[in-house]
């Protein structure tokens, strides 16, 4: 996994629709069509500004929605077990789950 | 598990895990699409019936062994508006108890706790002993002739399977091991016990939907195509048809890409295929586009190589060995499991369990339980069970930050319940439909539904019109 900091603003591309999603600093997503319009949306679905006014919202919220700290970017199969901590879980990821330790 | 014969006893050709014989199992659910009246979603009516016929009768997972490992520690069990003690009284023993004291039906216990030694109540003070036989029953000299019948708590059926305990309310229900079936058979097979897991993380999300909105939620992949559309297929399984579904009685088994496979999707298949093979690799580990890939694939080379020795790695390194006695089914774990009523243990090394119930008397109101269960090597004491981190019906599912990629899948998914609550009660006809193939699990659980109802007959508390097929197939 990668370790930046702060993360860089996120966008995926939506291959069967033939989209890029791209989160913004202002927190808005701005979607690009390969045909050349564009759209500026809110996370929840609602179109601000541009020619492309219809967009998936599961898509605006996965680049445009909260984030995880580094240290919990895992797979849920692949979630880091130590055997030699009590907790069981390794270092990095026990300081990101206070909770989890009690 | 079983491994292959190897032709060289002398070790030139390391033996090869078998196909696991579980998978190869068949039993398809009848085809046909389904209507389901949308009044079971929301209506008081259906609630309080569902109390009285399945939360008062059928076998529920209620907690982990391994969270009351000593005589006297106990648990609370809540679906709905009933609570339940279950409480381990001897090292081999669980017991469980409607939670209410026999004399004016105050709860009899409050919190979870360690070593209890009594259940004493906060009203006046009766107290029974933690195997339900009565200890102190204060002012016993006012209550002529009572004694006999607050002797002892009542008690529900209890039974452990892996390392889950279950309870039933019901004194006259079968046993939990016929309830199963043979669940326990399919788990066998996996060559891995979900007894020795460690419990890692276990979040419990309360939802302003009804238990089985959201549950439905889980019970079948298609929605994925719009739901998680970052969830992109590799090019190298474009071929691929979907899923497929097996009913086993009181549960069924999601499986793919079986070799024995014999029962093909109908349609086309679904699945947002990606780009490039590199992205697969990247939206699977949820390396956005912008930040640099840790892996590089070389030309040629294909997603599944990569994901498959990672999560080999994985496993092997919680096992504190190597995982190489495993076949790559178990490591794909393309297993979802669900036995009815609410209870979904996935298969293979998902590590992932759901449970789903209503949380109080609101039937848009529920509780969605996640486990992840690592693997965990049988030689080592376990580290102690992950507390339940409860969420709030405004906390985002993000903030369970334990669930790693996954909490952001499900606040798509949990994006979707809400409106689906809302929309149900805009249906004019009255009923939803599920289709034959992808939402078969939906289907069956339905089924499941109405005999567990009472409704074989027809839902006789619908409104939805019969000749719109209110309870039609």
């Amino acid at each position: 996994m990668t370790g930046r900091n702060p993360p860089p603003l996120r966008s995926y591309r939506h291959g069967a629709f033939k989209t890029t999603y791209a989160q913004q600093p202002d927190g808005t997503v701005l979607v690009t069509h390969d045909d050349g319009r564009e759209g500026r949306f809110h996370v929840d679905g609602r179109h601000i500004e541009g020619d492309l006014t219809q967009a998936n919202r599961h898509m605006l919220y996965f680049a445009g929605g909260p984030a995880l700290p580094d240290a919990c970017r895992y797979r849920w199969g692949e979630v880091p077990v130590d055997l030699d901590r009590p907790s069981g879980w390794p270092e990095e990821q026990e300081r990101a789950l206070p909770h989890q330790l009690g | 598990m079983s491994i292959s014969d190897t032709k060289d006893e002398a070790g030139a050709t390391p033996p090869k895990p078998a196909y696991p014989e579980h998978l190869a199992r068949e039993s398809p659910y009848p085809p046909g699409v389904r209507r389901v009246p949308v009044d079971r979603y929301f209506r008081p009516e259906y609630h309080e019936l569902e109390v009285e016929r399945i939360w008062k009768r059928c076998w529920q997972w209620v907690c982990r062994a391994e969270e009351i490992p000593e005589v006297g520690d106990h648990m609370l069990y809540e679906v709905a508006d009933l609570s339940f003690i279950v409480v381990r009284t001897a090292p081999d023993e669980i017991k469980a108890y409607p939670n209410a004291c026999l004399h004016r039906g105050r709860r009899l216990c409050d919190h979870p706790g360690k070593r209890a030694e009594e259940f004493r109540c906060m009203f006046h003070g009766w107290a029974w002993n933690i195997d339900g036989t009565m200890k102190d029953m204060a002012c016993g000299w006012d209550f002529p002739g009572t004694r006999d019948e607050v002797s002892r708590l009542p008690e529900c059926k209890v039974g452990v399977w892996s390392g889950f305990v279950f309870i039933n309310p019901d004194p006259d229900a079968e046993p939990l091991s016929d309830f199963l079936g043979e669940l326990p058979d399919h788990f066998e097979g996996a060559g891995h016990d979900l007894g020795q897991r460690w419990k890692q993380v276990h979040v419990c999300a309360e939802l302003p939907v009804n238990w089985k909105v959201v549950q439905e939620a889980f019970l079948e992949a298609w929605h994925t195509n719009i739901t998680h559309p970052q969830m992109v297929r590799s090019p190298e399984h474009a071929y691929a048809t979907g899923t497929r579904w097996d009913a086993f009685g009181n549960w069924m088994r999601l499986a793919s890409a079986l070799p024995t496979d014999k029962h093909r999707s109908a349609g086309p298949g679904w699945g947002v295929i990606a780009e490039s093979e590199q992205q697969a690799l990247n939206y699977y580990y949820d390396w956005h586009d912008q930040e640099a890939a840790a892996i590089r694939l070389q030309p040629g080379q294909k997603t599944g190589e990569i994901t498959s020795k990672a999560q080999r790695a994985a496993v092997g390194q919680a096992l504190g060995q190597g995982a190489d006695a495993y076949h790559d089914a178990h490591m794909h774990s393309g297993e979802m499991l669900m036995l009815f009523p609410n209870f979904h243990p996935w298969g293979g090394f998902s590590r992932i369990v759901y449970r789903f119930r209503p949380r109080g008397n609101d039937p848009e109101r529920s509780l969605m339980d996640i486990l992840l269960m690592a693997p965990w090597p049988n030689d080592r004491p376990r580290p102690p069970p992950a507390p339940v981190h409860y969420l709030t019906v405004d906390q985002p599912i993000t903030d369970a930050v334990e669930l790693g990629y996954l909490a952001r899948v499900f606040g798509q998914d949990l994006g979707n319940v809400r409106a689906v609550q809302d929309g149900l009660k805009m249906l004019r006809r009255g009923y939803v439909i599920c289709s034959s193939e992808n939402e078969a699990p939906v289907r069956m659980f339905h089924d499941l539904y109405d005999k567990w109802m009472g409704f074989e007959d027809g839902d006789h508390l619908s409104r939805a019109s019969p000749a719109n097929g209110a309870a039609g197939r």
